[in-house]
């Protein structure tokens, strides 16, 4: 046994150069395989990572019909309240509330309809990376815009706007009937005024613009800066129609088309306020202290909120199950890859020991003339192909490590390809390698498998030489 | 240079060979027998099938309008989430082949002073809270105006139905309108044509007629789709009142048959045809 090692070792030496081009063909297959898959780890984890912490979170709870019809009512209640408990549950890490609505924007001349959201700029920095988007100006202010109590009209409030009304039908009447003479009548004096009081009692307006922070498409759309009004006009939870100046604080960019083009965000409490959902969100966005855990996490916190208001809590994967697939398509790509470099990879080592039983027939024949049997021959034409696969594999190994280690440093700049993103979520310019476990083992064991394959027709044909005429023909 | 071309070809024409002319009139003759039979035909078709069914959509549909008007109305609102009341000033200008609406809110204080405005295809409103005014493009006519079941294009309408429609009798019958004495009622049936820019499968419109021929509008059923059996939305007009000497329905409901017990309805107050407006009466200045 320990014969034949030796023996398997000295062949390997006799043909240097052969041995060294098809370990070196093994070497550079496993060192690239491992480096390729290094690269889309990276990749994944970026798209992963992208998703959740950019806006989506790790795992989001919503009101159970919201997500399908996204209607403005259907809301999670108690918000703060809720927030707490699911903050207080293990392996969570952070817990964010959110609200959305719909609105135009509008500055000067240009309106564009937007998406609202109002996020709690204290706790959102926990969750996602939100607060961090700013590429102009400043996020969000903790504290919300001070905003005076909305006060029921009295009787007698009542009463006089229904006289307003009334004077302000009256007035139209007047107006109208004198349309066919020259000049309009103005509206009747104090009116205005006297409304302005009322409104201000049932629906006030806060003491400053309300800060709201733009995407950097839709500014440059509305063309403003920061520092700028712009009137919001949306509809409540009344179905009011109401308009409100606000400021902008802050431009974001997300990477995110949709989101850069149509998001505009306002402090929380701020969207409750005008929305008339107070203590209510329409998503709490959590962060899991391990990404990893996040499916498990939401099926434990489901139960935990099971007995209140109906509520439901889905995964990051859940909630974007394109990415997911995105992944797993990439992944099967690249698996794809592999088994053809190997594939490859084989041929070469399938042709190199062929030539080398072939060339070794005189001496195959002698050795089994000796008395070697002819599973010690097929043994020892496999142990020449595993000797010479493992160490070329142990030199693809360090190869395949030392360009994982360059790209996890360095990483790999493609902006000269152009700006690109996956299913909205933008790729990094540099993209870097993640070393993982099965990135590794996988080419490893594949290659040794193929190996194994390849050699096993040799080492076969080797055993059935007959000696006498194995010694006779050459 | 050119004169002498110019003769010689006139007097080819003005002095055809007498050989030539036999021949065209053969021709004509045998073109004619077959013309004038379909003409007759057409015309005998048309005589016994389409009554003026556009025209008496278009007479309906304006009735409230006329070339130019001015109203005042109350709106009432009443849905699962809310119930609300409106005071609207509304002027309308379709003197220019694409209107021009202002509606303007009398109260309550909430919204008084607001007013949306439809000028060519653009949708403005105005807020008196911070005097501003949006302008939004006409993708928002599909929206509801100000919480209610009318759309804006509901109350700017910009959809006609008395045009992109294909007009089909469904029945006729007499009958009896109080305000009015006896009627003839229609139900017809509207499909849009085929290229045309529209929200709705099918729209059965009934009227009926007075002594006078005058169309009236009574009841409108909006589908989704043209093989629907349920209309995705109903309105209906009735108290019919004289107003500024002419009789018109003054109360249009619409009702969602899918959510039972919601229902907008428009009652007007004062109406005034063909007043005197012109362009300033539309423009931001009227807003403010």
């Amino acid at each position: 046994m320990n014969a034949i090692a030796r023996i398997a070792f000295r062949n390997l030496g006799r043909n240097r150069r052969r041995s060294l081009i098809t370990g070196a063909g093994i070497a550079l297959g496993v060192g690239m395989c491992i480096a390729v898959l290094g690269i889309m780890e990276g990749l994944s984890a970026e798209l992963i990572n992208g998703t959740t912490d950019g806006q989506l979170g790790h795992i989001q709870v919503h009101h159970p019909d919201y997500l399908s019809r996204r209607q403005l009512l259907k809301t999670v209640q108690q918000a703060p309240v809720l927030s707490e408990k699911v903050a207080a549950q293990p392996g969570i890490a952070a817990v964010s509330g959110r609200l959305y609505g719909w609105a135009y924007l509008s500055y000067r001349q240009r309106a564009i309809g937007v998406q609202l959201l109002g996020v709690d700029p204290v706790h959102e920095g926990a969750v996602t990376r939100m607060p961090r988007q700013i590429v102009a100006g400043s996020f969000l202010p903790a504290a919300p815009t001070p905003w005076p109590a909305s006060k029921q009209l009295s009787e007698a409030q009542a009463a006089q706007d229904r006289a307003l009304t009334e004077q302000a039908i009256a007035s139209a009447f007047d107006q109208i009937e004198q349309l066919d003479a020259a000049p309009a009548v103005p509206a009747p004096a104090g009116l205005a005024a006297q409304t302005q009081a009322i409104v201000e009692q049932i629906a006030p307006t806060p003491s400053k613009p309300p800060a709201v922070v733009l995407g950097n498409k839709l500014a440059r759309n509305l063309g403003v800066r920061p520092g700028d009004l712009v009137t919001v006009l949306y509809e409540n939870a009344q179905g009011a129609q109401l308009s409100l100046q606000v400021q902008v604080v802050g431009i974001s960019r997300t990477g995110t088309d949709l989101l850069d083009r149509t998001r505009a965000l306002l402090h929380l409490a701020d969207l409750q306020q005008m929305l008339g959902l107070q203590e209510q969100v329409h998503e709490l966005a959590i962060r899991a202290q391990q990404p990893q855990q996040a499916q498990a996490l939401a099926a434990s916190l489901q139960q935990v909120l099971s007995g209140g208001q109906a509520l439901s809590v889905q995964d990051w994967a859940a909630l974007r199950p394109d990415i997911l697939a995105l992944i797993t398509s990439n992944r099967m790509l690249m698996g794809s890859l592999v088994f053809i470099v190997f594939l490859i990879a084989g041929s070469g080592v399938l042709n190199t020991m062929l030539m080398s039983v072939l060339e070794r027939q005189k001496e195959l024949s002698m050795m089994k003339a000796l008395g070697l049997s002819a599973p010690g021959v097929t043994w020892l034409v496999l142990l020449e192909t595993l000797l010479l696969t493992l160490l070329a594999t142990a030199a693809g190994l360090v190869l395949g490590l030392g360009l994982i280690l360059y790209l996890q440093q360095v990483g790999w700049d493609i902006r000269s390809f152009g700006e690109f993103s996956l299913s909205g979520v933008e790729v990094a310019p540099v993209l870097r390698a993640e070393l993982t476990a099965s990135g590794v083992v996988i080419p490893l064991v594949a290659m040794w498998l193929i190996a194994i394959l390849a050699a096993l027709h040799p080492a076969i044909r080797a055993a059935r030489i007959s000696p006498a005429l194995g010694m006779r023909s050459a | 240079m050119l004169s002498p071309v110019f003769h010689l070809r006139r007097s080819r024409t003005v002095h055809p060979s007498p050989f030539r002319w036999k021949d065209s009139m053969a021709t004509y003759r045998t073109l004619t027998v077959p013309l004038t039979l379909l003409l007759s035909l057409a015309a005998h078709a048309s005589a016994a099938d389409s009554l003026p069914l556009q025209q008496w959509i278009k007479q309906a549909e304006t009735i409230l309008r006329g070339d130019t008007s001015a109203a005042i109305m109350s709106m009432k609102i009443k849905k699962e989430a809310y119930q609300r009341e409106y005071d609207l000033m509304v002027l309308t200008d379709d003197r220019a082949e694409s209107s021009k609406v202002l509606i303007k809110m009398l109260g309550p204080a909430l919204w008084r002073g607001n007013a949306t405005v439809k000028v060519d295809d653009k949708i403005s409103f105005y807020d008196p809270r911070n005097s501003r005014v949006t302008v939004m493009g006409s993708s928002m006519l599909g929206d509801n105006w100000m919480g209610s079941h009318f759309s804006n294009d509901d109350l700017m309408r910009e959809t006609d139905l008395s045009r992109h429609y294909d007009y089909q009798l469904l029945q006729q019958q007499a009958g009896q309108e109080e305000g009015i004495g006896a009627v003839r009622h229609y139900t017809i049936k509207l499909s849009p044509k085929p290229t045309a820019p529209v929200a709705w499968g099918k729209v059965v419109y009934q009227l009926y007629l007075d002594g006078q021929q005058r169309a009236y509008p009574k009841q409108l059923d909006y589908f989704q789709r043209a093989e629907d059996a349920q209309a995705a939305r109903t309105l209906s007009y009735s108290a019919l009142k004289a107003m500024d000497g002419k009789t018109v329905p003054t109360r249009m409901t619409m009702l969602l048959p899918a959510k039972r017990g919601e229902f907008t309805e428009i009652e007007y107050r004062k109406l005034k045809f063909n007043v005197k407006v012109s362009a300033e009466n539309f423009g931001e200045r009227a807003l403010q």
